[in-house]
């Protein structure tokens, strides 16, 4: 045993093939090829072959690793190291026939790469859905909000709005009319009614700096409402005092507005009527249209209302 | 198409459903799971649901003949075949989920499943059903000497017979193929359990002591043997005495076990034998010259192959790593699913 171990030890010998070793181990303990055969089970050309490291003739890789591990367990050697210097030929399980249908399966076969690529390009046709529905819901002139009414009304609305700004300063945030507001026009529209309450604009320094009303009153002054009169006589407003869903069209059809917008916001539109409004919660939303209040009241369906101001 | 396109998303399963082990091959990956078919059952008497389950794998087979009144460790395969439907699927379910790491993403998979050859339809369609109800998208069967032969690298397809026994926990298959198909099948349902009770009956009859069968797997493990002329090993075994009712230890021999084993190791070599006559005449001769492998845990019964020589006179293997024989087979029939359609079973 010390010697077999001496011999797959020996220097300068790198995994020496094992017929040698078993061969050599076998005459040491003075066995013929036959008896060893007979203990196999194998014929004495088979285990002839195993010594002279001839795999050729013997029945596959499964069976040849089989009948080393058997050949060296008998000999009492190493099972392992002998597989592992055995220069064993692997086989193919499918060959023949099996192999054309191998061939075809190749492109069956789960491949990341193609996986990755179907995921980047689903990721960007998603992506293209995604952008081309954001531009689908902001088409047509922009509707003019609260933060930019200073920017998109008329000079004398917007010349109004800012001492109404400075007077309504003094008053209850609670008003909602504006019976003392200094500017003629405004007072005019005070004093017809049709005064929309409406934030004053954020961008509006003057405003605040004008009101010289007590200091504490001059922050609310900022979102105090304001007096918008419809000065070309074809402005629409819009009041939220709840969520509501808004969509309006104008007389080319053009989408003013298609979105669900927060209470507590106003928005002032201008176009060329006649307009089709179409409002998800219409006892939520105050409309005045060319400076009168409409009553929106006789065309509630439910919680809707579709109407067109002519 | 659609089915196709989940594919290259979805992780696909090989499943060697034991009575003693559950392996999974998942594809690409090898094998990740391997676990005893136990489930343990928390019956709750009077609650919501009457039953909940309370371990599965490793933790349940802990519990084998440790449980309280209300619990129950239960293997729900006998036999190689279910025997619990219900339980079958929650175990396979745990099985599944725990082999897919992914928790977010994971589109149902391709299952292979291997099934006793001796199986009946009802029973193959019962394990697909439970294999769909797990979350299968596309269940195929194997019979496992088939999967043995794959998993074993034997030369299948050529014209040359290939003979493979597979000693598992339940069933012992014994398979002659040749051209890619099976020529011959047996299933018998003596296996690695069927030793456990042998010894389990030996101690009782020979020592008067009464032992479990988890200490009956042990011993058999340890210094269990199927030839006579092994070298001889020796174990302390402690169990309750017949006539005491106490805890007692006994010594035992292996030629002693080699005793207790040899009726069901004889029910084995017969069917082998049988599997011999029935072959055709050029097969025989084949598998006279080449040898017949052997997998499966019971292959790990030391010298089963040299009581195999003695009484068949065949050249006898036992595979490589043999327990995950059969689910290597699967797996690699999973691999090559389209090039192996024909090994594939149907009910």
């Amino acid at each position: 045993m010390e010697n077999n171990e001496e011999l797959m030890q020996q220097p300068g010998v790198d995994n020496p093939l094992p017929g040698k070793l078993l061969r050599e181990t076998r005459t040491g303990r003075n066995l013929t090829l036959e008896q060893v055969a007979d203990d196999l089970c194998l014929t004495p050309q088979q285990v002839e072959a195993m010594e002279n490291d001839d795999y050729a003739d013997l029945p596959g890789a499964t069976y040849v690793r089989g009948y080393l591990r058997n050949y060296a367990r008998l000999l009492g050697l190493p099972e392992e190291r002998i597989l592992e210097t055995a220069a064993i030929p692997t086989t193919v399980i499918m060959s023949g026939a099996g192999n054309r249908k191998a061939a075809m399966a190749v492109e069956n076969t789960r491949n990341t790469t193609v996986a990755f690529l179907t995921a980047v390009i689903v990721a960007i046709l998603l992506g293209l859905i995604y952008s081309w529905w954001q531009s689908r819901e902001t088409p047509g002139p922009e509707p003019v909000t609260s933060s930019d009414t200073a920017q998109s009304l008329p000079e004398s609305v917007r010349g109004a709005a800012a001492p109404a700004a400075a007077s309504a300063a003094g008053q209850s945030a609670a008003t909602q009319t504006s019976a003392e507001v200094a500017s003629p026009p405004a007072a005019s529209a005070a004093a017809s009614g049709d005064v929309i309450p409406e934030s004053a604009p954020a961008n509006l320094p003057a405003a605040a700096a004008d009101a010289g009303t007590p200091q504490d009153n001059a922050a609310p002054a900022a979102t105090e409402p304001v007096s918008v009169s419809s000065a070309d006589g074809s402005n629409l407003v819009l009041k939220f005092s709840a969520d509501s869903w808004v969509d309006i069209q104008d007389a080319s059809g053009n989408t003013l507005i298609r979105r669900t917008v927060p209470a507590g916001e106003t928005i002032a539109f201008r176009g060329t009527p006649p307009f089709k409004v179409f409002l998800g919660y219409a006892r939520g939303v105050n409309v005045n249209y060319r400076a009168e209040d409409y009553d929106v009241t006789p065309h509630i369906s439910g919680a809707i209302a579709r109407f067109t101001l002519q | 198409m659609f089915k196709r396109f989940l594919g290259l998303f979805s992780n696909d399963l090989a499943i060697d459903l034991g009575t003693a082990n559950t392996l999974i091959y998942v594809k690409d990956k090898g094998i990740i799971l391997d676990e005893p078919s136990v489930v343990a059952i928390r019956e709750l008497p009077g609650g919501p649901s009457p039953k909940s389950v309370l371990a599965v794998g490793l933790d349940a087979k802990a519990m084998l003949g440790r449980t309280p009144a209300n619990i129950r460790a239960i293997r729900p395969m006998k036999d190689g075949v279910i025997a619990d439907f219900t339980v079958t699927e929650v175990m396979l379910k745990y099985f599944i989920r725990k082999a897919l790491e992914n928790r977010y993403f994971r589109p149902s998979p391709r299952i292979v499943i291997c099934v006793p050859c001796g199986s009946t339809q009802v029973e193959r369609r019962a394990i697909k059903e439970s294999a769909l109800g797990a979350g299968a998208r596309e269940v195929h069967l194997i019979e496992e000497p088939m999967a043995v032969a794959i998993g074993c690298d034997l030369p299948i397809s050529e014209p040359t017979g290939s003979m493979v026994l597979d000693i598992g926990g339940g069933t012992t298959e014994v398979g002659i193929m040749s051209l890619g198909g099976i020529v011959y099948s047996n299933s018998l349902r003596v296996a690695g359990d069927t030793f456990d009770e042998a010894i389990v009956s030996y101690m009782r009859r020979r020592h008067g002591v009464l032992i479990g069968e988890a200490t009956a797997e042990r011993v058999k493990k340890s210094i269990g043997t199927a030839w006579s002329k092994s070298e001889v090993r020796e174990i302390e075994v402690k169990g309750r005495d017949l006539a005491e009712g106490l805890s007692r230890s006994v010594a035992v021999r292996s030629d002693e076990i080699y005793q207790a084993i040899s009726d069901p190791l004889t029910t084995i070599v017969d069917a082998i034998r049988v599997a011999l006559e029935q072959a055709p005449p050029e097969i025989s001769a084949d598998i006279a010259e080449k040898g017949m492998v052997v997998a499966g845990g019971g292959a790990l019964l030391r010298d089963l192959d040299q009581r195999l020589m003695d009484e068949t006179g065949l050249p006898v293997i036992v595979a490589e790593d043999p327990l995950t024989c059969v689910a290597r087979g699967c797996g690699r029939a999973l691999d090559e699913i389209e090039s192996l359609g024909d090994v594939f079973t149907h009910e």
